[in-house]
């Protein structure tokens, strides 16, 4: 729409060429145009927050609210009651949060480091490097992406099990180390960076090593922030397959947060404890605190690294 | 009970580990033999075998450097080959053996009749359709994948264009992609439901209150007025939107991801070039940006709609574990779930086989377009 | 150089890597000593889990040397599928908690272990101990395995009976005795009448004690109360199944030449009527479900009578917390209505809640026969009165022993049943055990059930004839007859 409206401001014919007059058009073109680009962007950015506001919400207002059939958007006083009954309760027969944090982190800084390393190297064989059979891997590889996931897990859960690898760290990092999107993504990515480069770098003396890591690497660092990111969120995130490979003390955090928060003895209403909780029916205020715990931190990491991102982009523009 | 699968699966692990280890021992040879050689030719000299052995060696190595890219997706292909490729080789067993019966491990015979039950919807297991799930799916993907793209790409253009708050818009519109799929799919069906009884109405969902206050449409549950049917297939267009709109949702902020950071690396000068040349803004974004990120937006489509034709959970998270009543909301994968859950896996392999044929179809036809745009 | 330097970075990374994975396939040893670990899935939330810790820790302290390990696994359905993942590979728990149509499916794999033979035992528990040198000695504890006569007696017997196998399809073709126990039972839960006290007041009403009554009070409840609506359903399901129970209509049988009897020609003959009669009273704003309301129907009848809110709500007694309406109303809680037939008033009513099932040999232990006999000693333990008394207060279910009842605690939660909404519902579903009926258990059971909701759903709002209804439904559960 925005540039619509300049192209618009141009095309007028250049017969009595009043350069006053055709600044001022421009001026109020680019007035319009950045009202327009912003007016657009503010409304999708309300757009793609409002749910996420609503879950902030839900977990700030009590069970009877969540449940009325009226949903609170604006609550009068905000109840951090469910934070602090998610950070005291103690399970006894689960993991405590430390426990499960742990293991996040250290699945997902394994599975990240290792997953981005066969990712950057598979994606440069399939991109640069010439050997038989390269094309026929390629599609196969690509094919898989057809298949849905969850075809694997059941297969992979005796798979494991026989491995003896239940309860264990390797269980969660090697299965789904090697993602068949990413090294689609950073080869379309790879493939991009000209020739001519390469050739310059062997001329140079490089190596293809040398290439990759001297050349393409940096080049196409957004990407692989990009993919590092996704690749922690998506460990950070997993759900399923933890829970029906390992025990409580050996799961993730996602799984932590989506047990069922029946517990804490104390049914809120109206901002007071009031006697004794009764019924196995998880509350659904507590769960939602929770998962904004859990997203918080990929917030954080997100604001971050999104410093990093625009560096890598930078970084690549002056060189390119 | 013996197992037979077990057996098999052990060996074939026993297997993979042998073939690992003569590949390493391999390669240690042939660094052996490197170093061997670099330490001086005076040792084949003596031994007197210069013409054979250099010709071997030459000829090693010449292998070795056509073949060196095996070395660099050797890590990727084991780990596939046990965590993917093998399953699927085992849906394809398990899919061609009737009544396969999961528990037991027990079939009678080997035939396509899981096939044509599927195909045929005669199952008779309480589980989903698969004509309707084929429906639903593709047009719930085909809808919103090129709709996201297109918003993507310009909600992109437009953060490429700013210069104040560019941090903030991105990190805000970022924020979907950290939520849970199944507490937003909550999350969205409250936005669009209408609770009440016949008599009293409680709140009417925010996108009745903003767009239908008058009139508003009950799309969560369909019902009679606003369903079309086509022969066996019921179109609930009212819950078909709810779940394009997810899906827009949260399709957008990968997208935007990706094409922003590829919109960034675009070369300045291309830019300046046409602005010399006096292209006009649009004319810039149509026939200079989009080509030049034209690889990464078929990527996105691409993928787009192969996650699309694989979507499941946000399915579940607005209509529930039936997906709509008598999964009239069904999903390929989720086609595949009702019959897992069912114990009748024999149909769950057959219409993932399936599934995989029409997605391989779908993706020639996707690479056949992409290729003549773009140089793939 | 420089190429062998770049072969040899790239033959490096591959070494690093597959050391990595090496090493980490190196280093799994299995965390549990499976031989002397009773591992238990279950459903439970938090709290429950607190409680039931306690009886963990009572029963490793009885049996030193053995641990229990209870794993929650999210709901019933997550227990299901995770027990039947893991009876694939034989890696079963020892124990878990189970809905008959799961058992059902279970029984297949020959794995069940048939709880007769600990239940009429007369043994001490024992176990092998294995010393230093490898001698073996049996150790025996002064813990009696069976259960004496009085203790069977002290079973509710209705849900004791759940456990026979002739209750799962055809337990016999798997080698199941008509005698076998296959599973015991644990906490129960049933539906209730909660209702607004105040309104039948105000109308000149009592709690109405037949549906009859129930559907002549509606057209005066609601001209008195214009947004009121008299009745909330909350598990349409459970309705129909309940109906077809208390008309003698026929919903299923465990019998395989027709198990969904819902579909033969007589019950849709009988049950379309009844569908047609409610799809009238919903189009008078009498009725609500929750797939209806979009909501528990709890949340509408807490709302009271003025403000559109329930008269009658049919809940479960587990749900008690979420229908306590404070000040704005009286409450009361009743059984569920009954229907008359032949003159006399049938008013079952559904019951429902998790049994336990054992399972042997998973995870490839040696000692599979020593193992079973521990695992029930800790059934005996969650079975123990003072126990099921605990756990009957923290979560409103009923309790599986008669006994239970009189545990001082318990007693002393009733007493508050005039105040507490909680321990009232405990207190009438403990006065309804003569009426308790369960559905019967088979391949396809729980299909049955989504189904039998649907119908319900589909009549009500008139999107489907109710013979069209009931003849869809009886298809997508695959009945084998053609009518």
């Amino acid at each position: 729409m925005a540039e619509l409206s300049t192209s618009l401001t141009k095309d007028i014919p250049e017969t009595d060429f009043n350069v006053e007059r055709e600044r001022k058009k421009q001026k109020i073109g680019k007035i319009v145009k950045n009202v327009l680009v912003y007016f657009f962007l503010t409304l999708c950015a309300v757009l793609a927050f409002l749910p996420f506001y609503w879950m902030v919400v839900s977990s700030l207002i009590t069970e009877p609210q969540y449940r009325s059939p009226v949903p609170t958007l604006f609550p009068d006083t905000f109840l951090w009651k469910n934070y602090e009954l998610i950070l005291t309760q103690t399970s006894t027969s689960g993991a405590s949060f430390s426990q499960v944090l742990v293991n996040t982190l250290v699945v997902g800084g394994v599975s990240t480091i290792l997953g981005v390393v066969v990712t950057i190297i598979t994606a440069y064989a399939l991109a640069r490097m010439n050997f038989h059979g390269k094309n026929l891997l390629f599609t196969i590889m690509l094919a898989t992406m057809m298949i849905p996931g969850e075809l694997y897990t059941l297969t992979n859960y005796l798979t494991v099990s026989d491995l003896g690898w239940k309860d264990t760290y390797t269980v969660l990092i090697l299965p789904f180390l090697v993602s068949v999107y990413y090294i689609y993504l950073l080869r379309n990515n790879f493939m991009q960076i000209p020739n001519s480069l390469y050739q310059a770098a062997k001329v140079d003396g490089l190596s293809d090593m040398g290439y990759l890591v001297k050349v393409m690497v940096p080049l196409t660092a957004p990407t692989l922030v990009s993919i590092t990111l996704l690749k922690f969120i998506g460990t950070w995130n997993s759900y399923i397959w933890p829970r029906l490979v390992n025990k409580s003390s050996w799961q993730m955090i996602t799984n932590w947060v989506t047990k069922g928060f029946t517990d804490n003895k104390f049914v809120i209403y109206d901002g007071i404890v009031k006697g004794v909780r009764y019924g196995s029916e998880p509350l659904t205020t507590l769960k939602m605190a929770a998962v904004c715990m859990v997203s918080l931190p990929l917030f954080i990491l997100f604001i971050f690294c999104r410093k990093y991102i625009m560096k890598g982009v930078s970084k690549s523009g002056t060189k390119g | 009970m013996a197992n037979p699968e077990k057996n098999f699966f052990a060996k074939f692990g026993e297997k993979c580990k042998d073939l690992w280890g003569k590949f390493i021992g391999l390669f240690k040879k042939s660094e052996a033999k490197a170093q061997a050689a670099a330490e001086g030719e005076a040792c084949t000299e003596q031994c007197g075998m210069i013409g054979t052995e250099l010709t071997k060696r030459e000829k090693f190595s010449r292998f070795l450097k056509a073949e060196q890219g095996w070395l660099f997706v050797l890590p990727a292909i084991i780990l596939l080959c046990i965590f993917t490729f093998y399953p699927i080789i085992n849906a394809f067993i398990r899919a061609f053996q009737q009544n396969y019966n999961a528990l037991t491990g027990n079939y009678n015979g080997w035939g396509f009749e899981n096939f044509i039950r599927v195909l045929k919807g005669d199952t008779g297991t309480g589980g989903a359709k698969f004509v309707q799930c084929l429906v639903n799916t593709v047009i719930f993907t085909f809808i919103s994948v090129p709709l996201s793209t297109l918003l993507a790409l310009l909600i992109s253009v437009a953060l490429n264009s700013i210069k104040a708050l560019q941090r903030a818009y991105q990190t805000i519109l970022f924020l979907p992609y950290l939520t849970n799929s199944l507490a937003m799919g909550a999350v969205f069906a409250t936005f669009f439901t209408i609770v009440g009884t016949k008599n009293h109405t409680d709140t009417i969902g925010i996108v009745n209150m903003i767009f239908f206050p008058n009139n508003p449409i009950d799309w969560m549950q369909g019902g009679t007025g606003y369903t079309w049917n086509l022969g066996a297939v019921k179109i609930p267009w009212t819950k078909y939107v709810v779940v394009i709109v997810y899906e827009i949702w949260s399709g957008l902020p990968f997208k935007i991801l990706i094409l922003f950071s590829s919109l960034q690396s675009v070369n300045k000068q291309y830019y300046d070039a046409a602005k010399i040349d006096g292209a006009s803004k649009s004319t810039t974004l149509w026939k200079i940006t989009t080509p030049l990120i034209m690889p990464m937006i078929s990527y996105l489509i691409i993928t787009g709609i192969m996650g699309g034709m694989k979507q499941y959970t946000a399915i579940v998270g607005l209509f529930g574990e039936q997906m709509g009543r008598d999964y009239d909301m069904g999903t390929m994968v989720g086609y595949i779930y009702s019959y897992v859950s069912n114990g009748q896996m024999g149909y769950a392999f057959a219409g993932s086989l399936l599934l995989f044929a029409i997605i391989m179809v779908i993706t020639v036809i996707n690479l056949r377009v992409s290729k003549k745009r773009v140089t793939f | 150089m420089k190429k062998i330097w770049s072969k040899f970075v790239v033959f490096a990374l591959v070494v690093c890597l597959s050391g990595v994975v090496s090493v980490f396939a190196g280093c799994n040893t299995p965390t549990v000593d499976y031989e002397h670990t009773i591992i238990f899935y279950s459903s439970q939330g938090d709290s429950l889990q607190t409680i039931t810790s306690n009886a963990i820790a009572r029963f490793e302290a009885k049996y030193p040397g053995w641990k229990v390990e209870h794993t929650p696994q999210g709901g019933y359905d997550e227990v299901r599928d995770k027990v039947t993942q893991d009876l694939q590979g034989g890696f079963q728990p020892d124990l878990a908690y189970c809905y008959p149509d799961h058992v059902a499916s279970y029984i297949q794999t020959q794995k069940v272990v048939d709880l007769n033979k600990y239940i009429n035992s007369n043994e001490n528990a024992h176990w092998n101990l294995t010393d230093e040198e490898g001698n073996v000695t049996v150790k025996t504890t002064e813990y009696k395995v069976g259960y004496s006569a009085e203790e069977l007696a002290d079973f509710v017997q209705m849900y004791y009976k759940e456990g026979y196998a002739t209750n799962f399809g055809n337990a016999a073709t798997y080698g199941y005795g008509d005698n076998a126990m296959l599973t015991l039972p644990f906490v129960k839960s049933t539906e209730l009448l909660y209702y607004n006290k105040s309104a039948l007041d105000a109308c000149g009403f009592e709690v109405a004690k037949t549906w009859d009554e129930l559907w002549a009070q509606c057209a005066k409840l609601v001209e008195r109360y214009p947004s009121c609506t008299p009745l909330g359903y909350d598990s349409e399901a459970n309705w129909f199944i309940t109906m077809c129970e208390q008309n003698g209509w026929g919903y299923t049988s465990a019998d395989s030449s027709e198990n969904y009897l819902f579909g033969t020609p007589e019950s849709k003959a009988k049950i379309a009527p009844w569908l047609e009669e409610m799809h009238n009273y919903y189009e008078k704003g009498y009725i609500t479900t929750q797939t209806i309301y979009n909501a528990y129907t709890s949340g509408l009848f807490i709302k009271g009578a003025e403000d559109g809110g329930l008269i009658y709500c049919i809940g479960s007694s587990g749900g008690a917390s979420h229908q306590n309406p404070g000040d704005t109303f009286k409450w009361g809680i009743a059984p569920i209505p009954g229907s008359e037939v032949n003159g006399e008033i049938n008013n079952s009513v559904i019951s429902q809640g998790p049994s336990l099932v054992m399972f042997t040999g998973g995870n490839g232990v040696t000692n599979a026969s020593e193992k079973e006999m521990m695992t029930f000693m800790f059934i005996k333990e969650l079975l123990d009165p003072t126990f099921q008394a605990a756990f009957s207060i923290g979560s409103g279910y009923n309790s599986a022993r008669l006994s239970a009842v009189d545990v001082p605690e318990y007693q002393e939660h009733l007493a508050a049943a005039d105040t507490n909404i909680v321990a009232k519902a405990a207190q009438v579903s403990e006065q309804l055990r003569d009426k308790f009926f369960v559905s019967p258990a088979f391949n396809g059971s729980s299909t049955a059930r989504t189904q039998a909701g649907n119908i319900i759903v589909y009549c009500l709002k008139g999107e489907k004839q109710p013979m069209d209804a009931l003849a869809d439904a009886y298809q997508n559960c695959g009945g084998k007859n053609q009518y």
